[in-house]
């Protein structure tokens, strides 16, 4: 489930802008969580939590709240060197109800 | 009658070897010479062992199940006895399980094995395994009690001083006996005869009782012409089922057939006494205590007195007192003799030894015996320093017939032997040879002093070959002297004995040799070769050689072979070829290790030796010794060498201190009767066992706890011939794995035990060494300590795998929680969004309801209608507020709750709060102020809806919460060490319970529901107020006493408090001012975001520029080559990020990098990030997801400034 009123109000109603904007996202966020999984795998703590963090901003504008509060929680977790497996299920749980 | 004194405690010292058989057998007999025979009596000490010395006199004696003796006293009580401890069973005031009286009469064992005591005033009834006594009541009638006896189980007769009566023990009902001729006799003894029959004895005579009638009658009996009526006191049975009747006119016998009381010839013998007790020994003789006559033995078969025994003031081994009350013979062959002063011992088994005692008054008992022999007609020499004495017969009073010369000592035993015709030659120590002549009674010469030169003969012995030729040892040669022709050869043995070896005692072997006691060796010359041995103790091979070289005695064997006493132990050495071979008995190998003094191997495979104290069998076939103390100190003079002498009929003279000891070796005889063993005490930690109802002789097992482990046994065998000559052995099974011999040491103790089950178990042998195998045992226990225990370990299991569980579960529990948490997490931001939507929904109704109830209110009402619509509008405000609660809750919960800070003028904002307030606290009565700390700047930083808001909560939440008193408002500056100001709101109400301060901060929490129900809320203004203080950077705390009030403390940051002014008037400006033409530096990584940002800001905000950078790095070289008006700057990148970006551009030299405005976007608003981005050297922050207003806003304002 998504939210685009507040994309649509920062950009006017901009429906060729919303239009890129979701057309970007709809390969960008498998691309990101792809590479934020690859990254817990890996141990690389740092480089997952600024791909989590990409996450929560773009899901947020997008009024992906759930999606973007595991996006949040995985970034607060991967700040402090967490192996956040079950944060990365929810978060691939709730991205895959993403429907842009 | 002549005795000597001696002491009467038997002999101490002794050690028995393990591996032996050691057997005591006492001396029996004393034969003082030219007297009768007579025994010794021991006085049985009380004071033995520490007890108390208890003259008593004696009324009856007891054997019982366990051979233990019991004796009733006139004034003592009862005592138990078993050969080393005394119990006391007496009268005690205080204990009703007590004695009835000291003074008893009579004692019985049942077949149930009670004691029963028949008292001066009761019948008593002793449980020997508890040591309580039962006390039976008696009929009214009855006078005194004088005997008892069972009649069958639980049935008992009691002789009374009316004659007789039964008692039921377990009713303790009396049945009283008629007499056939209702005359009431007194009662003193009961005889149960072996078919049944019962009979008792009388003052008035014989009593004859018959059981099926319970009646009784009454024989008289007489003495004499004129015929004079007797008093019958004791009966007896023999073997031979004869009855004997003990009457005041001495021993009768009884014929039941023509009941008929016959005299004895006693009374020719001894004289006209009263019997007081009769006891028939082992050997079939009768004993026969006399009231005041002393003890008589008497043979009943050829009615012959054996012995009488009276006392003698100056014998302390014979009878202490003639007065004899009481007579037992035990299964060992001990008489005991009760009397009226104390108790006697005897022995009436035959004796082994004979002692034969020189009278003290002879010269012979001056001086220790050194030799004795007997001559050819059965005369006996003896002799000792002061003569020679001789004596008819063994048993004869010895007299002197030789005196020494003044300068010669006593001769000695080798210096004489007897020749093949059993004459007694004697060497003079003046040189000479003489011959005892016992018709004559003198010694002849035999040969003259002058064949040798006067030289002293040391040793004589002739030769078994050649009886004619006799062999003397002179100095260090030997003579053969052959008598019918003077013919004498001289080996002169001086080249081969050692320095100061001399030839002295000779044996000739009978095998063509001739054995010579060399003094420091022994030496041995081959007839036939003249070849000389000599043979001394070797060190190096002390198995190879003489034990000692100390030679003390030698004895030939039948074998030829010679036994040589040493002072270091045995050695029987047998020549072989040429040399000699040895088999020595150490004195470690002795079982006692004294100096064998004699020596006697005359005994065909048997071996005689003469030690200290005792005299000691050695079977040389098996090794095994066995030891002879024959007690009394008898032996104590013997440590002479060559004590040991034959008599013609094989048996053996021993010479000692004070006379002589005969015995047949042949005949020496044991004892088979064995002890019982008894365990008469356990000890727990030096502290008798507690918690038993028995004694210790019959405590069957017992449990102690860990630390108890230290326990002692006490036991005894029970009597024997010489108990104190008893021997032991012990095994704890559980602890010991084989059975631990202790001669006559009777305890065993055993400390530290570990816990388990154990068993101890003991048995005794008899002094003759046989041993009881019937063993005394007592299970036991030892517990555990708790740790160590079953149900502990069990415990500790369970414990264990709750623990592990536990852990388990907690990390199950915590996977649980953590799934939980986020669950409901997810779960309130359902709920929050729900809320939200919902009270957006409600309130767009409410707000139409409102402007609906104003419009009406304005409208002509009636003061009905206006009460109405007033309740409308209360009620609508009311509901506005609590869905504006729930939608500001549901906001803070779900993360949409943003914050709009700007200057504020806190004097102001404060100020109407107080107006918005003071009505309302006026309406309660409540005194109601707001204190501004004059150190407050006016302006400060800050969000003054959400500030408004906090400050709203709590004041409504005091004035609500306050009936009376006063709510204050206390806003104070900073503290020096503190960059937050502070808002403390107090109030005098109702308070709040310590334990709720916690949880009054949660959402939809009142702590008196009761109350808040009264007053309306949502539960929610506390929350709010929390979550607003926290999302700033602040804090709220709540102190409270209930009944007193409550303080509330709000701490909020201040930041840029003193630019707030300043930046007012410029955003007052920069809103008024359109934003063109800006150039703007992006700096993000996310394309999403940059293209965002960039739509976004093309769409506001007319003519801008915007360059992009991909990182801090690339932001940073490019505001060194382009100048633009405002940086927007993520700060989390890749590369670099924002914080360290911002900073390096505020390093960079010259105005415009400490000017350029950068303005952070950060994901997060909350004060600690956006106290970071200022510290970086950013002027501002704005969060995404942007809000465009906020985001031009903030563009506005820094472009604005900076120009």
């Amino acid at each position: 489930m998504i939210d685009l009123e507040h994309l649509k109000r920062l950009v006017g109603n901009d429906e060729t802008v919303i239009a890129k904007l979701l057309a970007h996202l709809r390969t960008e966020l498998p691309r990101l969580m792809h590479e934020l999984e690859i990254q817990l795998d890996a141990g690389a703590f740092q480089a997952a939590n600024i791909t989590a963090h990409t996450l929560k901003t773009q899901l947020s504008y997008i009024g992906a709240t759930d999606a973007a509060h595991w996006a949040a929680q995985l970034e607060r977790e991967t700040e402090e060197n967490k192996v956040a497996e079950f944060s990365l299920m929810q978060l691939k749980a709730f991205v895959g109800q993403v429907e842009i | 009658m002549v005795f000597f004194p001696s002491n009467m405690l038997f002999v101490k010292r002794l050690s028995f070897c393990l591996l032996r058989i050691s057997v005591l057998i006492l001396v029996g007999t004393i034969h003082v010479f030219g007297q009768h025979s007579t025994r010794i009596f021991e006085q049985i000490d009380n004071n033995r062992e520490g007890k108390i010395h208890i003259p008593s006199s004696i009324m009856d004696l007891l054997i019982d199940h366990l051979d233990r003796l019991w004796y009733a006293t006139q004034g003592q009580g009862v005592i138990c006895y078993d050969g080393y401890n005394y119990t006391f069973y007496q009268y005690d005031m205080s204990d009703t399980n007590s004695l009835s009286y000291n003074r008893v009469f009579k004692i019985m064992e049942d077949s149930e094995e009670r004691i029963w005591a028949s008292t001066s005033v009761g019948l008593d009834q002793i449980d020997v395994r508890t040591g309580k006594v039962k006390r039976f009541a008696l009929p009214k009638s009855m006078t005194s009690i004088h005997a008892t006896l069972e009649l069958e189980p639980h049935t008992y007769l009691v002789g009374s001083g009316n004659g007789v009566w039964e008692l039921n023990d377990l009713t303790g009902a009396w049945t009283h006996w008629k007499s056939a001729d209702l005359q009431e006799t007194p009662v003193i003894n009961f005889l149960k005869d072996v078919r049944g029959q019962i009979w008792a004895s009388s003052p008035k005579g014989f009593i004859q009782l018959y059981t099926t009638q319970k009646t009784y009658q009454v024989i008289a009996a007489t003495f004499g012409k004129p015929a004079l009526p007797l008093g019958i006191n004791c009966l007896l049975q023999d073997e031979h089922e004869q009855i004997w009747v003990g009457s005041s006119a001495g021993l009768l016998r009884f014929y039941p057939e023509t009941q008929q009381l016959v005299t004895t010839n006693l009374v020719d013998s001894l004289g006209i006494y009263p019997v007081r007790s009769l006891a028939q020994d082992n050997e079939g003789t009768i004993w026969i205590g006399y009231s005041n006559h002393g003890l008589a033995r008497w043979n009943p078969n050829r009615s012959t007195v054996l012995e009488h025994h009276i006392f003698d003031a100056n014998r302390k081994d014979g009878i202490i007192s003639n007065k004899i009350s009481g007579l037992r013979n035990d299964r060992f062959g001990n008489l005991w003799v009760g009397t009226g002063i104390g108790l006697n011992k005897i022995n009436t088994r035959p004796p082994s030894f004979e002692y034969f005692r020189f009278a003290p008054s002879s010269a012979t008992a001056r001086c220790r015996m050194l030799w004795s022999m007997e001559d050819e007609q059965g005369g006996i020499l003896l002799n000792n320093i002061t003569g020679i004495y001789y004596a008819p017969k063994l048993g004869d009073e010895p007299t002197r017939i030789y005196y020494p010369p003044s300068k010669s000592l006593s001769a000695l035993r080798h210096r004489i032997c007897p020749n093949a015709q059993g004459q007694v030659l004697f060497c003079w120590n003046e040189g000479g040879i003489g011959v005892w002549k016992p018709n004559q009674r003198h010694f002849k010469p035999f040969l003259p002093d002058t064949i040798f030169a006067k030289k002293p003969i040391k040793g004589l012995c002739f030769d078994r070959q050649q009886p004619n030729i006799l062999w003397m040892s002179i100095g260090t040669s030997i003579v053969s002297y052959q008598l019918d022709n003077d013919h004498r050869i001289w080996y002169d043995l001086s080249q081969q004995l050692p320095k100061n070896c001399k030839a002295e005692q000779l044996i000739d072997d009978g095998k063509g040799g001739i054995w010579i006691d060399c003094i420091l060796g022994v030496g041995y010359l081959d007839k036939k070769t003249n070849r000389f041995l000599f043979a001394q103790h070797d060190d190096k091979k002390p198995q190879q050689s003489l034990a000692s070289d100390d030679l003390v005695d030698m004895s030939i064997a039948p074998d030829g072979s010679v036994w040589a006493a040493t002072t270091g132990g045995v050695s029987h050495i047998s020549v072989v070829d040429t040399h000699f071979v040895f088999q020595n008995y150490g004195l470690k190998d002795m079982p006692n290790p004294n100096i064998v003094a004699t020596i006697d191997a005359g005994t065909e495979g048997k071996v005689w030796m003469g030690c200290m104290e005792e005299i000691t069998l050695l079977d040389p076939a098996t090794g095994q010794m066995t030891v002879f103390n024959i007690g009394n100190r008898v032996l104590s003079g013997m440590t002479f060498r060559k004590a040991f002498t034959r008599t013609r009929s094989g048996m053996v003279l021993v010479s000692v201190e004070d006379g002589l000891v005969r015995f047949d070796p042949n005949h020496v005889s044991l004892d088979y009767k064995v002890p019982r063993v008894l365990i008469t005490q356990i000890l727990v930690n030096n502290k008798p066992l507690q918690g038993i109802t028995t004694r210790p002789e019959f405590v069957e097992n017992f449990t102690l706890t860990s630390d108890n482990n230290g326990i002692i046994f006490e036991f005894v065998g029970v009597h024997t011939e010489a108990p104190l000559f008893n021997q032991y052995a012990y095994q704890l099974e559980g602890y010991d794995t084989n059975w631990i011999y202790t001669k006559d040491l009777r305890r065993a103790a055993y400390t530290n035990l570990p816990p388990g089950n154990y068993r101890f178990k003991v048995k005794a042998a008899n002094p003759n060494g046989i041993w009881n195998e019937q063993v005394a045992a007592v299970k036991f226990v030892i517990m555990p300590p708790y740790w160590q225990r079953q149900w502990f370990r069990f415990l500790m299991l369970i414990v264990l795998s709750v623990v592990v569980y536990a852990i388990f579960f907690n990390q199950e529990q915590k996977r649980k929680l953590a799934q939980e948490k986020v669950l409901a997490e997810q779960s309130a931001r359902y709920k929050s969004q729900f809320l939200a939507n919902m009270s957006h929904e409600i309130r767009t109704p409410m707000n139409a309801v409102l402007g609906m109830s104003h419009l009406l209110e304005d409208t002509s009402l009636d003061t009905q209608q206006t009460k109405y619509v007033g309740s409308i509008k209360h009620s609508a405000e009311d509901l506005l507020r609590i869905i504006n609660d729930i939608l500001d809750y549901s906001k803070i919960e779900s993360g949409q709750f943003t914050f709009q800070r700007k200057p504020v003028h806190l004097k102001e904002l404060l100020g109407h709060v107080e107006q918005s307030f003071a009505y309302r606290a006026m309406d309660k009565s409540l005194a109601f102020s707001v204190v501004i700390d004059p150190e407050l700047p006016e302006m400060i930083w800050t969000d003054p809806v959400r500030l408004s808001q906090i400050l709203s909560n709590l004041i409504s939440n005091a004035i609500k919460f306050t009936e009376k008193g006063s709510v204050t408002v206390e806003v104070q500056a900073p503290k020096p060490t503190s960059s937050h100001f502070q808002i403390a709101v107090q109030d005098t109400g109702i308070g709040i319970p310590t334990e709720n301060l916690d949880s009054i901060f949660e959402s939809f929490n009142q702590v008196d529901e009761a109350y808040a129900t009264s007053l309306g809320g949502t539960g929610l203004g506390l929350a709010i107020a929390r979550q607003l203080a926290d999302q700033q950077g602040g804090s709220i705390q709540v102190s409270s006493t209930v009944g007193v009030g409550t303080v509330f403390t709000v701490l909020l940051p201040l930041i840029e408090v003193e630019k707030a002014a300043q930046l007012m008037d410029a955003m007052q400006h920069v809103a008024q001012s359109p934003l063109s033409g800006i150039k703007i530096l992006l700096v993000e990584d996310v394309y999403f975001n940059q293209l965002l940002a960039t739509e976004m800001l093309k769409k506001h905000i007319d003519a801008v520029h915007i360059d992009m950078a991909e990182n801090g790095q690339i932001a940073l070289d490019m505001v060194q080559t382009t100048e633009y008006d405002l940086v927007l700057m993520d700060v989390k990148m890749p590369v670099m990020d924002g914080y360290t970006a911002a900073r390096l551009i505020r390093t960079l030299p010259g105005a415009y990098y400490a000017q350029l405005p950068i303005l952070a976007l950060t994901a997060n608003a909350i004060p600690e990030q956006v106290q970071l981005c200022l510290e970086a050297g950013m002027n501002d922050c704005v969060t995404k997801p942007l809000e465009i207003e906020v985001l031009l806003d903030k563009i506005r304002l820094l472009t604005n400034k900076n120009k």
